[in-house]
């Protein structure tokens, strides 16, 4: 009887603490999602009066941005387009280098680079924005000056940039060369190819949505990049015309003007915040489709595979 | 036809490399002017904008956020124009070797008719005077004369609004409220030194282990706002308020400060007429060659 009750309480015990800890489990996910509906909420309340007073496409398509003043006109189409052409330039600069750099390490380096090499990688994807902005406002932004522009500019923002997403670029894309199946790279060769030829012909086409994948995470960090822009970009409201003038972003303009923005300026900044929460949702929907290509090939590929061996 | 690969690579990196020290040539001789001017909060913009008589800055400027940042670049980069507080112009002759001031129709900033200057501004909260005594034994000292001492040691012209000052009176009680003074970072460095003065002067009055007088640097419009939500006890600005901004609030006047225009060493350039820096503000003079 007494070994009964014991064995009953240590079972109801047991039963408790699981349902303790699912209680624990279940708040957790309940904070998350509520500090994403929370900040999403909140852009979208204080984003409001902007889209409903200036107007959606004259807030979208303005080409006019003078905040304060008199006379205040609120276009954020040269910031949109700020962030699209210094995206493009960063990623133009990083993916050759980043992809070169990721075969290097799939395929020809030798071991004993290739642990130094790795490690040079990944340190460079724990260093803050904000020592890349600086070194981009002391060393290369002098050099770009020379040619002839103002030193402050897209390009100088675009070298930065571009080297801060390498690292994602260079580790996603070796990773999805490593995890390709063997017998790509081997019936390759057995059929003559070179190295060089099967590397660019069979390895990177098969790897594209491991490569793609790196690509878009290196794009959803370049858009969304601050203090080093805003440091080296100029901070200049307009559609640049050369590579070499001033460039503003969306974010770098958020953090340059929300320190001082009130009223309605302080609408639009919230409005261009939920213009890059658009962008951003875009970029991630594209890596979730990507991503489920991949596996759906992946698993058709094991399938073709199994079939072969019952032959 | 079988051609080497590691010759064609030779050759197109050859080419790239000449036509990269072709376009660096071509670079060094451009003549086209960098405008560096600061953010829309700041009042050395404001008060620079309005004196000169600028409409709207060309779009294409850098815009930064700091006097500091000013000088760097224009440090580094040749064909750069922008300006900055006299005082931080002072300060940093040290580590920017390769500034220079230039004169405004022919007057030096230091000369006593140069036009160009913004007066420095504190802005309070009579509700909270009242009720912060650390508050308002600090407000008592600016305007007295041991203050007025600190501003002329640090090169700052006195208000003609202030110029009878008393001696300072030490206050009866301890003080043990603190206070942020927060806003313009041009007038962060003056308040650095009253605050010296003024914590010699009180001495064994204020409590410092309750009490503590903090500065923080981020632009005048917000140490207007902040003075109006109670986050800062004293603002500083260093541009004038505009009626909406002057509600509720005192506006009390420091200390006037010029504004010195700065290019590279390397720029020939001396002088500017006003009209001369104000085109060139507004985008209507592109080129060093025009001036």
């Amino acid at each position: 009887m007494k070994e009964e009750v014991t064995i009953n309480n240590s079972i109801r015990l047991k039963k408790l603490k699981e349902q303790i800890m699912y209680g624990v489990f279940v708040v957790a996910t309940i904070v998350f999602i509520l500090a994403v509906l929370i900040i999403f909420i909140f852009v979208i309340k204080q984003a409001w009066p902007a889209f409903a007073e200036i107007g959606f496409f004259k807030f979208i398509f303005g080409l006019n941005w003078s905040p304060t003043g008199t006379d205040a006109s609120f276009g954020i189409f040269p910031m949109i387009v700020g962030t699209i052409y210094v995206t493009v330039g960063a990623l133009l600069l990083s993916v050759p280098i980043g992809l070169l750099t990721a075969i290097f390490m799939a395929y020809y380096c030798p071991i004993k680079i290739y642990k130094p090499l790795k490690l040079i990688v990944n340190i460079l994807t724990g260093i803050p924005s904000v020592i890349f902005g600086f070194f981009g406002l002391e060393v290369i932004s002098p050099i770009i000056g020379e040619l002839g522009g103002s030193p402050l500019c897209w390009l100088t923002a675009s070298i930065i940039l571009s080297i801060m997403v390498l690292p994602t670029i260079i580790n996603l894309s070796e990773n999805a060369l490593r995890a390709l199946p063997k017998t790509y790279f081997e019936g390759s060769v057995a059929l003559g190819a070179t190295k060089e030829r099967t590397i660019i012909f069979t390895q990177i086409p098969a790897a594209k949505s491991g490569i793609m994948s790196g690509i878009i995470l290196a794009l959803a960090r370049v858009v969304g990049e601050t203090v080093a822009v805003s440091l080296i970009a100029g901070n200049s409201p307009i559609i640049p015309s050369s590579i070499l003038q001033g460039i503003t972003t969306l974010s770098s303009a958020i953090v340059n003007e929300l320190d001082y923005a009130s009223g309605m300026h302080l609408n639009a900044l919230y409005g261009m915040a939920a213009v890059l929460f658009v962008l951003i949702f875009l970029i991630t929907l594209t890596l979730l489709i990507l991503r489920n290509l991949s596996e759906k090939k992946a698993r058709k590929y094991k399938k073709r595979v199994k079939q072969k061996e019952k032959v | 036809m079988q051609s080497n690969p590691k010759k064609i690579i030779f050759y197109t990196l050859s080419i790239l490399l000449i036509c990269s020290m072709l376009f660096l040539l071509v670079g060094c001789k451009s003549n086209k002017i960098n405008v560096i001017s600061r953010d829309a909060a700041s009042g050395t913009r404001t008060s620079f904008d309005s004196t000169l008589g600028i409409d709207t800055v060309r779009k294409d400027a850098s815009f930064l956020n700091a006097n500091g940042m000013i000088l760097s670049c224009i440090n580094r980069d040749r064909r750069a124009i922008g300006y900055v507080a006299k005082k931080s112009y002072d300060e940093s002759r040290a580590s920017f070797a390769n500034v220079k001031s230039i004169q405004l129709d022919g007057k030096d900033a230091n000369s006593s008719d140069y036009q160009l200057g913004h007066t420095l501004y504190l802005i309070y909260r009579e509700d909270v005077v009242h009720n912060n005594q650390t508050l308002k034994s600090f407000l008592s000292f600016l305007a007295s004369s041991e203050a007025q001492e600190v501003i002329k040691a640090e090169n700052y012209v006195i208000p003609t609004t202030n110029s009878t000052a008393e001696a300072f009176t030490k206050p009866t009680m301890q003080l043990t409220d603190s206070i942020i003074i927060g806003g313009s970072t041009t007038t962060e460095p003056l308040m650095q030194k009253l605050r010296e003065r003024f914590l010699d002067l009180v001495g064994d009055k204020f409590n410092d282990r309750i009490a503590k007088i903090e500065i923080q640097g981020s632009g005048s419009t917000k140490g207007i706002n902040e003075v109006k939500s109670g986050q800062f006890q004293l603002g500083m600005s260093s541009r004038s308020l505009s009626e909406n901004e002057k509600q509720g609030v005192q506006v009390y006047n420091l200390a006037t400060e010029n504004i010195v225009i700065v290019v590279n060493v390397k720029n020939p350039i001396d002088n500017l007429t006003t009209s001369q820096v104000k085109a060139i503000f507004e985008g209507r003079i592109r080129e060093w060659t025009e001036v």
